[in-house]
């Protein structure tokens, strides 16, 4: 016997699909590009995404990396960042904050949201679903979206090409001219069906219920009742968390601060669905922006923009267009290499007059952390004023040590390109030891005559180093322990050149 | 006194380096031994010790360099553990042998790669015995174990131990170095200096660090502490050493040195004695097996010129001492016989009237006047060389009997060195620069190794475009420098040695990745250098082959006397015929397309010819130009003249041209007046060219020596390079004429027994150049009858059967001597069906076969994927409707059957689909009756689950529907013009990769008649790259090109039309 449809009115049911089938690739760069491009998978051998230009070229994935840039030689390889595909991913669904109060995400870059529940709140199917399609063109991802009467239903529609309707009865049509092969079965399970001659949904769904279990296991009947809605299909529940601190890490360094909009609208998406979904608006935004580190700096330096809405607003367009004023005043020193939104200050949403009386009620947004507290100290007194220091891996002594800005972890340091915080136990034995606590911020230079009259008496040493030939700043040096006249200790050393300077004072 | 001559300095100021590491411990050591060896003499050094960490991997070559200087070589190794660290030093054969005793255990204890030590190693009482080896010992740097350490290490090595102090001017290098002296007085023992060597050079330090990072998985930048801090570790100046250390330290390297006096020349092989019985000599052992084997052999006897030529050859090997050698191979080949294993002797001393008798091969002297002083020879005083090929299934078979009659201790397999090679260079650089890695695999992609005009390293230099940043410069720098180091050890194919004491005393043993096998520390180079003496066991699938076929014509219903190799008639003419014909597909060696396109050219008619056509379609030859003459001179178009008599000698049996490695080197001797000595080298310099890039040296000395003998410069030029072609792949007389005799053997039976050959080389899958569907193709148009997949008449192998054969009645087969039977397809070609499921298939299979697919899975208890497996192969076609259905009904739970096993007998004959029966759940039968697939699906199954089809061939319909009406097919294509214009279209069977250096991609198409050959030129290759590289069916107008009867369609337009065959499918399934 075949499948009865289910004859219980499912109208209450209704989900939309949101897949963003380049999302790994397209969030790597920062603008629209009309290179061809493409991302590769874990082994890096075969591409993985094309984007349209690469496909246009005749990529595929699932190609040989060395046939791809045979075909087209241009072609940007790029590697899966798995961890920012998670924040990106998260990052959309507080955006589709203001379309559905359950939202899950999905882990093939999708998100499902339940919209049965919303649909009053948009006066009906028709302008949630347009209001959510204009959203997402401002977003600047490709996407399909596909509407299911179960969570299921919506997703394989939504990885086939997308469909829209409100009848369970249309989606079960659609959906039964699928190829097997889009199913997403289990591989075994596939080859079987279509060694088998069937090839598409329908011809599955013919087929008599238990001959079909006893065949091919009961996991498969289970999938065609949960797409079917006649299982229930719980999804795990995406919960937006207390604070908004969006970060971007950005492939491609903007020099230009207008270009900087592309990147932070899709922020300001991600900050509209947060400030809908929680019925809040922000007063205070803060925006930072991260330089290329310089090559005469020890870290990357931090722009920091706050911008403030008299008010407070949730719009995304609106803050844009602040934001669009406030970048024109901008002059980058250095290309930008990451941005990070967070959100300062927090209204409630009804109205402003409330607050007057109720002030206790902007308690929660007040609240601050230590962290908020080191930003707020930090643009008071000015950037790099609060600092710690870290201990270096570095063979070279002005390497070997640095600040770090207070707000970022010590163990988040080795994200800078060049520098890995060492804890004291890799470092080699008695390392220090015989390191002055002071050193210069550049080496003097001594007279070489202070040396040969022995004014400077060398009491230790020399300790050579020679290191940093990979970077712009080699050095190969003797080190010694001087003792000037008036007995202070001195660390000096001797250049290839033989010219002397003086490092640091013992203490 | 040793010493550099021009400082007269160091002629009292001396020194002896006791802790060297080289490149040979793996990512640390930055400098070739060679390098190494010949920088400690630069210096003045009196002696060098090279100590690399658990290993003496890299002490032959080491030995190699300082035979040549006045350097004295000592051998020894590093040991670590944790903080501490340990040189031991072999000052005789015995220290040598505990050492690489030693070593062996430290490293059979850990994975491949690793070691493992513990103190208790060391330990006179309960480790192994070091008593003859000397022990320095540094201790960690806080010297926290020293004070306990020292006076146990004296005790343990009385009057052997030294305290080892290195200053390496790191922070407190002073204050280190008194306390350690303090230590050294305190507790009485002598202290010795050294310097942690670990690159010849101060230069290499960015090398070295480079190999610190990838030794940790890390990039420079991360590196920190790992890295050095200073580029001290490496051979440092007399003066320099006299400046860091005291006097006395010094003077403690000579004396060590002085003590250590072992060489490896003392290495001398004894042979194991288990193959000479008692009271007999080894001489004596051998003729007593010659004169056997030639008694059988030669049915006669051997007539007087081979009497002489044994007595020769016997004297030779006598003189040499060399019976050890040929017996121990004898006994491994009687073991493969005495097996009914194939196998075949090649190489240097394979082709003698000896080893014939000895039955290592097959190559009869009367066929081939090859001499043995080709192959050995007094002079030169080299080790005879024999590869023997064994049936690549069985050769497992023969490595275990060598295991197991010489004990693992005793036989090892030699090692490979494996080096950085451009790929694995730029990709281990380019992580350790922290360059991303999808960049990395793009550059690598972008390099055409086989570019003439341009090294891969200036293209990789200018991948970085015009102004290339600072990290490529580093990069390319740097893969230049790591090129060459070597990585890891690996395991040789097939190199054994075998020795007659342990062979650990010999030479240290590891294990390999293989679970159950462990190679020795040294490769076949070493080996040869020290004279010592290994067999190679390798694998051959045509050996496989061969016997298979063999076995099956001798299972025919009319055979008779058994068909052995010896037995196959010479020189057939009608084999030779169709190898003229380059109808060769299956046929060892000259199978592929750059010979099949040869065949027709060179036309061989005799054994010789076959030498040749083996020898010449490689890579050497065609790089140094030595084709075309020679085909030039064959077809008679250019004369052949030699320039002098001696010339001639060597040149005559190829007309003139060189194309035997052997004759190369005979021309060194006879043209430009090397010596047996210098020839030698030179053979060693062409087989390690791509090594170490010193032919050039030899190179000038050629041209020289043939100038001043007369010879015109030209002539002088062209040996070079040629020579230099054959430092790619030279292929040597000696190997092509063992090879030559497997391809004469292959083609007989491919003529004179195309089914049972096909049979063969399909139960050797995987082998040779072909897909089984190819060669199914083949034999079904030599007129083979094949007969499909069926589960009751099918075994696990595809086998011959002789009822109801149709082939046997055409008369050109008259001369075969055995009747043809048809081949029925084996189920071993079934995707994913088990053996065993298989055997018990054939055990369970009633003599009539099974009378329906209830019967079987009554009988027969398979897992689920193997029922699945069958049915999705076609094998049940004659007991269920079509695969499709065969499949749903095998898929029923074998639980629900046997709930109905009474009904099951009762009706299982009844095999329709009647309705009376379609009661619900009652009824163990389905009630769904599924479509039947269609021709095109039935194709696609039929190559997705057993790789073949015997079904029309995908070309055959789309040219049905009239997809392909301007196209020619395969067979038509011999009636166009050379230069004719031509339209041909089939699947795409081979694309060589695009890209050569003469610009040339060449494809093969197959259609439903045979294979086209496409050429097609880089400019149209660039311009069509997409069709070219993807298509699966490929439409290609060109033009004909015929020469000397080879067929090429020059190709033009290239059309993907792969989708027509998605097409018809879809019209199709829309029709029915």
């Amino acid at each position: 016997m075949g499948f009865k449809v289910s004859s219980t009115p499912s109208t209450a049911k209704l989900w939309f699909y949101l897949y963003f089938p380049l999302l790994p690739l397209e969030m790597l760069y920062s603008d629209k590009t009309l290179k061809p491009a493409v991302l590769l998978d874990q082994r890096r051998a075969r591409l993985w995404l094309c984007n349209e230009q690469a496909s246009e070229q005749g990529l595929k994935s699932g190609m040989a990396v060395a046939t791809a840039c045979s075909l087209c030689p241009k072609v940007q390889l790029l590697s899966r960042q798995p961890q920012q595909e998670r924040q990106q991913l998260e990052s959309l669904a507080l955006w589709a904050g203001s379309f559905s109060a359950q939202i899950s995400l999905q882990n093939d870059n999708g998100i499902l949201l339940e919209s049965a529940s919303m649909l009053p709140y948009f006066q009906g199917f028709e302008p949630y679903h347009r209001r959510l399609q204009q959203q997402l063109q401002n977003i600047g991802f490709s996407s399909t979206i596909a509407t299911g009467h179960t969570p299921l239903a919506a997703r394989l529609l939504a990885h086939n090409g997308g469909f829209i309707s409100t009848e369970p009865e249309q989606h079960l049509a659609q959906l039964g001219q699928l190829p097997v092969a889009a199913l997403k079965l289990e591989p075994k399970t596939q080859e079987r069906l279509i060694g088998m001659g069937l090839c598409r949904l329908y011809q599955l769904l013919q087929l008599p219920r238990n001959e079909l279990a006893s065949r091919l296991g009961a996991e498969l009947l289970d999938y065609i009742d949960r797409l079917r809605g006649q299982q229930p299909d719980p999804q795990p529940l995406f919960t937006p968390p207390l604070q908004f601190i969006q970060r971007l890490d950005l492939l491609h360094e903007i020099d230009n601060s207008q270009a900087l909009l592309f990147p932070l609208r899709r922020l300001l998406a991600a900050l509209e669905g947060y400030l809908n979904s929680r019925q809040l608006r922000a007063e205070t935004l803060l925006l930072e922006l991260s330089e290329r580190q310089k090559p005469d700096r020890d870290a990357c330096a931090t722009v920091r923009l706050p911008l403030k809405h008299s008010g407070g607003e949730y719009r995304s367009e609106a803050w844009l267009e602040l934001w669009r004023l406030r970048l024109e005043r901008l002059q980058l020193q250095q290309p930008i290499i990451a941005m990070q939104l967070s959100v300062d200050q927090f209204l409630e949403r009804q109205g402003v007059s409330q607050d007057l009386f109720v002030p206790e009620k902007n308690t929660q947004s007040q609240r601050q952390s230590p962290q908020q507290l080191l930003s707020r100290l930090q643009t008071r007194l000015g950037e790099g004023a609060i600092s710690r220091i870290g201990l270096v891996a570095d063979h070279r002594p002005e390497k070997s040590w640095r600040r770090i800005p207070s707000d970022q972890p010590a163990a988040s340091i080795n994200t800078a390109a060049t520098v890995t915080a060492v804890p004291a136990t890799t470092a080699p034995k008695g390392y220090g030891a015989q390191r002055p606590c002071w050193l210069l911020k550049q080496p003097q230079p001594l007279p070489a005559v202070q040396l040969q009259q022995q004014i400077i008496r060398l009491l230790q040493g020399p300790e050579r180093i020679v290191s940093g030939w990979w970077d712009k700043s080699p050095i190969r040096r003797d080190y010694y322990i001087g003792r000037w006249p008036d007995g202070r200790l001195g660390w000096l050393y001797r250049n290839h050149q033989g010219e002397w300077y003086l490092h640091g004072w013992f203490g | 006194m040793v010493g550099s001559a021009n400082n007269p300095d160091t002629a009292e100021r001396s020194y002896a380096e006791l802790h060297c590491l080289s490149n040979f411990s793996f990512l640390r050591g930055a400098s070739h031994p060679h390098e190494l060896v010949h920088q400690a003499q630069e210096l003045g050094y009196r002696a060098l010790a090279i100590t690399d960490e658990c290993s003496v991997a890299g002490v032959v070559r080491a030995y190699e360099a300082a035979r040549k200087h006045a350097i004295k070589l000592i051998i020894g190794s590093e040991f670590r553990l944790d903080d501490e660290l340990l040189v031991l030093l072999a000052p005789d054969r015995r220290g040598y042998a505990q050492l690489c005793t030693l070593i062996s255990h430290c490293r059979r204890q850990a994975d491949k790669g690793n070691y493992r030590i513990q103190w208790s190693d060391i330990d006179n009482q309960s480790g192994i015995n070091l008593d003859h080896c000397l022990l320095l010992y540094r201790p960690d740097p806080a010297l926290k174990q020293a004070q306990q350490r020292l006076p146990w290490l004296a005790q343990q090595f009385p009057g052997r131990c030294w305290l080892l102090v290195e200053r390496l001017l790191q922070a407190d290098d002073e204050f280190h170095y008194q306390q350690r002296l303090q230590l050294a007085t305190a507790l009485q023992l002598p202290v010795v200096c050294a310097n942690n060597v670990h690159m010849h050079l101060p230069q290499r330090q960015r090398l070295q660090d480079l190999l610190t990072a990838i030794r940790h998985r890390s990039s420079i930048e991360q590196c920190g502490f790992h890295l050095a801090s200073n580029a001290e570790r490496h051979l440092r100046s007399l003066n320099k050493i006299h400046s860091l250390y005291d006097q006395s330290l010094i003077d403690e390297t000579l004396v060590i040195a002085e003590r250590c006096q072992f060489c490896l020349s003392e290495l001398r092989y004894e042979y194991p004695a288990e193959l000479v019985p008692a009271g007999v000599t080894a001489g004596a052992q051998l003729r007593k097996l010659v004169e056997a084997g030639a008694r059988q052999r030669f049915i006669d006897g051997p007539s007087a010129r081979l009497r002489n030529q044994i007595e020769h050859e016997l004297k030779l090997i006598a003189e040499l001492n060399y019976e050890h050698y040929f017996l121990t191979i004898e006994d491994i080949v009687r073991f493969a016989r005495s097996q009914n294993i194939l196998c075949q002797g090649r190489g240097s001393a394979a082709n003698s009237i000896v080893c014939y008798c000895l039955h290592i091969t097959e190559v009869d002297p009367r066929e081939v006047s090859l001499l043995v002083e080709r192959f050995i020879s007094k002079e030169r005083d080299e080790p005879p060389d024999i590869d023997v090929d064994f049936e690549h299934e069985r050769r497992e078979e023969v490595i275990q009997y060598i295991y197991h009659r010489y004990g693992r201790e005793r036989a090892g397999l030699t090692a490979t060195v494996i080096s950085y090679r451009a790929k694995s260079a730029i990709r281990d650089v380019g992580k350790a620069l922290a360059m991303d890695e999808s960049h990395l695999a793009w550059l690598i992609s972008q390099l055409d190794r086989r570019d003439g005009r341009q090294s891969w390293q200036q293209q990789l230099l200018q991948l970085g475009g015009d102004n290339p940043d600072q990290r490529h410069r580093l990069l390319v720098d740097l893969v230049a420098e790591i090129l060459d180091i070597p990585r890891h050890l690996s395991q040789h194919v097939g190199g054994f040695v075998i020795s007659a004491g342990p062979l650990s005393e010999l030479v240290p043993i590891e294990n390999a990745a293989m679970v159950g096998r462990t190679v020795i520390q040294w490769n076949k180079d070493d080996l040869e250098t020290l004279g010592l003496l290994k067999v190679d066991i390798l694998a051959l699938g045509m050996l496989t082959a061969i016997r298979k076929t063999l076995d099956l014509l001798n299972q025919a219903p009319d055979a008779s006397e058994p068909l052995r190799i010896q037995d196959i008639p010479r020189e057939d003419p009608v084999t030779y015929e169709m190898l003229c014909q380059a109808d060769s597909m299956g046929v060892f060696q000259v199978e592929s397309r750059a010979q099949m396109s040869m065949l027709p050219r060179l036309k061989p008619r005799n054994y010789y010819d076959l030498v040749v056509e083996v020898a010449i379609v490689r890579p050497g030859p065609i790089q140094g130009d030595m084709v075309h003459p020679f085909l030039r001179r064959r077809e008679g178009s250019e004369t052949v003249d030699y320039p002098s008599p001696e010339v001639r000698a060597v040149l005559e049996r190829t007309l003139g041209v060189p194309i035997f490695q052997e004759q190369v080197i005979k021309l060194a001797m006879v043209a430009a007046g090397f010596t047996g000595g210098e020839a030698d080298k030179l053979r060693r310099a062409m087989t390690a060219w791509r090594r170490n890039g010193y032919i050039q040296q030899y190179q000038q000395k050629l041209v020289n020596g043939m100038l001043e003998r007369g010879y015109p410069l030209e002539f002088a030029q062209r040996i070079c390079r040629q020579i230099e072609g054959f430092g790619e792949y030279g292929f040597p007389e000696s190997h092509a004429a063992s090879f030559a005799l497997l391809v004469y053997i292959s083609a007989w039976l491919k003529c004179h027994q195309p089914a049972a050959f096909c049979c063969g080389l399909l139960n050797s899958q995987p082998m040779g150049f072909y897909t089984p569907s190819q060669l199914v193709q083949d034999a079904r148009r030599h007129g083979v009858e094949v007969r499909t997949l069926d589960i009751n008449h099918s075994h696990w192998d595809c086998t011959l059967e002789y009822t109801g054969a149709d082939n046997n009645d055409s008369d050109d087969k008259a001369d075969s001597f055995r009747t043809q039977g048809a081949i029925r397809l084996g189920l071993r070609l079934v995707k994913g069906l088990s053996k065993e499921a298989v055997e018990q298939l054939q055990k369970q299979r009633p003599e009539t076969g099974f009378g329906s697919v209830a019967d079987a899975r009554q009988r027969c208890r398979l897992k689920r994927n193997d029922w699945d497996a069958l049915a999705a192969a076609g094998a049940f076609k004659t007991l269920c409707k079509h695969r499709y259905q065969a499949r749903w009904e095998l898929l029923e739970d074998i639980t629900t059957l046997e709930l109905n096993e009474d009904r099951l007998i009762t009706t299982s004959l009844a095999h329709s689909a009647d309705s009376q029966l379609a009661e619900p759940k009652a009824n163990y039968r389905t009630q769904v009756q599924l479509k039947a697939p269609c021709e095109q699906d039935d194709l696609e199954e039929d190559f997705q689950h057993m790789g073949l089809s015997l079904g029309r061939h995908p070309l055959a319909l789309l040219r049905e529907r009239g997809l392909l009406n301007d196209c020619v097919c395969a067979t038509e294509l011999q009636r166009y013009r050379h230069g004719q214009l031509v339209k041909v279209a089939g699947l795409v069977t081979n694309r060589q990769r695009p890209r050569t250096a003469s610009g040339v991609t060449f494809v093969t198409l197959e259609d439903e008649s045979g294979a086209i050959n496409l050429v097609v030129w880089r400019a149209t290759a660039q311009a069509q790259r997409h069709a070219l590289l993807t298509a699966r069916i490929l439409k290609v107008s060109g033009i004909m090109e015929k020469q000397g009867g080879v067929i090429h369609v020059i190709a033009g337009r290239l059309t993907d039309i792969s989708e027509h065959w998605q097409a018809i499918k879809v019209k199709s399934r829309d029709f029915c």
